[in-house]
């Protein structure tokens, strides 16, 4: 009896101590950030963030379209050379993107998309190297019965990816998707070059320039770092099922 | 009209392997046709032909009035029932059947009716709404099923779609679709390996081997009248017993027998003295149980196998076992096979009736039908008992 009730008053203690530590954990965390939201006239949050997002989406949304179309191509059309075609893509991977960003630069800057999202619509069109390797991959091992049973079922070729190949391929579209967003989010070398005109920049410029400097009292650097971070974890959160799904499917732990 | 017809159809692969080598053969409309043989023998790649789902690199198929040799498949108005289902994994089963009729834009009233009816048909009511990984074998089956019928198409093509189910289900399932061809009527080519299957389901089959038709006919003709040594060994279960032997004016001798011949049947006059003879196991019984009259032989046997309508007895001869090779038959050796592997000898198999008192070790007299013995050529295979118009439609 003694000891039931001893047990029964640690439990309680110790469910009393987790949540003092909770509250804690909140208010160092939260703290900064409510602070600095009062604050938020005196910094270009609402615009940067605006630029971070229209890139990092139209890239992340444009790449991931293109990749599964050329992914869908290398694994299932019957064209002759597309496996060397295939190699040649691969191997662009091999090739560091600071090697080409200045000529890139240079094209752009002649084009007059500089300070504009426009580079990176058309590099989300043009898709990378690493999402079509991904996709055609996955491809490759999908049931051929279910492209067979929807072409006699009456599809042609495009209505097959998108009613068939699509809605099976959430879990790479995840991962092709987690990938480039992340890619984008996180190149601060790109978006200050390529953005480097623009008073406002984007999320990665601003807070880069406003680190170590104190703009409106205790927390603010504090402030655009936490904001920073939460769109990237959102995103994460939303498409890390499929991630999971992935994960346990290629390992053939599951069907 | 849904009548097939295919002339000279051919189909290499990449590395010179013929999968379809010369086929001719119609399939008249309604009938059920299906097409059987061994692992590799080509039977699937001609139904992916006849689907459109691989090319043809010679030849010419028909559907009804249409040359469809290099028509796309969404347009040969045929469905496809596949080993393994194929079912959209990511749409319920109301979606998997209607998936067919909403590509084809049937208006929304039609559609709803014909599902409501597959539905009815084929029990699927209370499954509509779920997905098919929430599915038994036999019922994704017949959702397969389903999905075929609701599109109402000329020619129903089926790749094996029983492997999948466990002995007593492919049974129930094997009357399921011999009642609905009976009550849709629907030209339809069925594929199995199977030559149980064969026989059970089809109006007419053809064997094939190595791409090529061995013979087509309904499966009582392919069983009593098989045109070669392949056909006679692969059809019917357990398979022809075969041994080497020499006719000796009325009679034959093998295995150190001497059989006299039936006045009907026997090779022509002119034919090599060295035969193949085959003997179907119930052309032997228990001299206890046999009709007075037909002649005997004494085997050591072997093994005998109580399968209570039967006695299946298994019996040593003093002969070369007739190898498999030597037929054609792609199949790994049978457990009796197995069994002999050491011997040479050839492995005779017997149905006797349930009662007899043949066992293990023991010398039993056996009865043979010589009315029923098979001839074949030792150097061709072929039948030597002739190419009769009435039983042999299609003879390599």
């Amino acid at each position: 009896m003694t000891a039931t009730h001893t047990r029964a008053g640690r439990s309680r203690l110790s469910s009393l101590a987790l949540a003092f530590l909770l509250l804690f954990g909140g208010v160092v965390f939260v703290g900064p950030l409510v602070v600095g939201l009062a604050h938020l006239s005196h910094f270009p949050y609402g615009v940067a963030l605006f630029n971070s997002l229209v890139i990092a989406i139209s890239f992340t949304a444009l790449s991931t379209v293109s990749a599964a179309f050329a992914g869908y191509a290398f694994a299932r059309s019957r064209v002759r050379w597309k496996n060397i075609l295939f190699l040649f893509v691969l191997s662009t991977l091999m090739v560091p993107w600071i090697v080409t960003m200045i000529p890139q630069y240079v094209l752009f800057y002649r084009l007059h998309l500089i300070n504009t999202p426009w580079p990176w619509v058309l590099w989300g069109i043009q898709g990378t190297p690493l999402q079509i390797f991904l996709f055609r991959q996955f491809y490759a091992t999908f049931p051929r019965e279910l492209e067979d049973a929807a072409a006699i079922d009456g599809s042609g070729r495009l209505r097959i990816f998108v009613d068939i190949f699509v809605p099976n391929s959430k879990p790479v579209i995840a991962i092709a998707a987690v990938w480039a967003f992340i890619l984008v989010w996180g190149d601060y070398l790109t978006q200050d070059l390529f953005y480097l005109i623009d008073r406002n920049g984007t999320l990665l410029t601003r807070i880069t320039g406003l680190i170590n400097v104190d703009v409106a009292g205790g927390g603010l650097s504090s402030l655009p770092l936490a904001l920073y971070a939460i769109p990237p974890v959102i995103f994460f959160v939303l498409v890390q099922r499929y991630i999971t799904q992935t994960v346990v499917t290629t390992t053939g732990i599951k069907g | 009209m849904s009548t097939i017809v295919l002339s000279e159809v051919r189909k290499t692969f990449p590395g010179g392997v013929k999968a379809v080598d010369g086929i001719d053969l119609t399939i008249e409309s309604g009938e059920f046709m299906v097409l059987v043989g061994p692992s590799g023998c080509g039977k699937t790649t001609l139904l992916r032909m006849i689907a459109g789902l691989d090319g043809v690199d010679d030849g010419v198929i028909r559907l009804g009035d249409r040359d469809i040799t290099h028509v796309e498949p969404r347009e040969r108005d045929i469905a496809m029932v596949f080993q393994n289902y194929a079912l959209y994994p990511h749409m319920s089963v109301r979606e998997n059947l209607s998936y067919g009729l909403r590509v084809r834009k049937t208006p929304k009233p039609e559609l709803e009716q014909r599902v409501a009816e597959v539905a009815e048909l084929l029990g699927l009511h209370e499954l509509l709404d779920r997905r098919p990984g929430a599915l038994s074998g036999g019922q994704r089956q017949r959702v397969a099923m389903g999905r075929a019928i609701a599109r109402r198409p000329q020619v129903y093509l089926m790749d094996e779609p029983l492997s999948n189910l466990d002995a007593k289900l492919r049974v129930r399932v094997r009357a399921d679709l011999a009642r609905l061809h009976a009550q849709l009527g629907v030209t339809t080519v069925y594929v199995t390996h199977d030559q149980v299957e064969a026989m059970q389901l089809g109006g007419r089959a053809a064997v094939m081997r190595d791409g090529r038709i061995q013979q087509v006919g309904r499966p009582q003709g392919l069983y009593r009248d098989p045109v070669n040594l392949f056909v006679a060994s692969f059809i019917g279960s357990p398979s022809m017993n075969l041994v080497r032997g020499e006719i000796d004016g009325d009679a034959i001798h093998f295995a150190g027998h001497r059989v006299q011949l039936d006045e009907h049947r026997r090779p022509p006059a002119g034919s090599p003295g060295q035969v193949i003879l085959g003997i179907r196991p119930e052309d032997f019984e228990d001299v206890h149980f046999a009709p007075p009259g037909l002649p005997t032989i004494d085997v050591p046997v072997v093994l005998v196998e109580d399968l209570g309508p039967e006695a299946l007895a298994f019996f040593a001869l003093d002969a070369e076992r007739v190898e498999s090779e030597t037929l054609g038959v792609a199949a790994a050796g049978t457990d009796q096979e197995a069994m002999m592997a050491d011997d040479r000898r050839a492995l005779f198999s017997a149905t006797l009736d349930p009662a007899t008192s043949a066992r293990r070790g023991d010398v039993c007299r056996l009865t043979v039908n010589p009315a029923r013995f098979h001839f074949f050529s030792p150097y061709d295979g072929k039948s030597l008992l002739g190419a009769d118009a009435e039983r042999v439609e299609a003879v390599v």
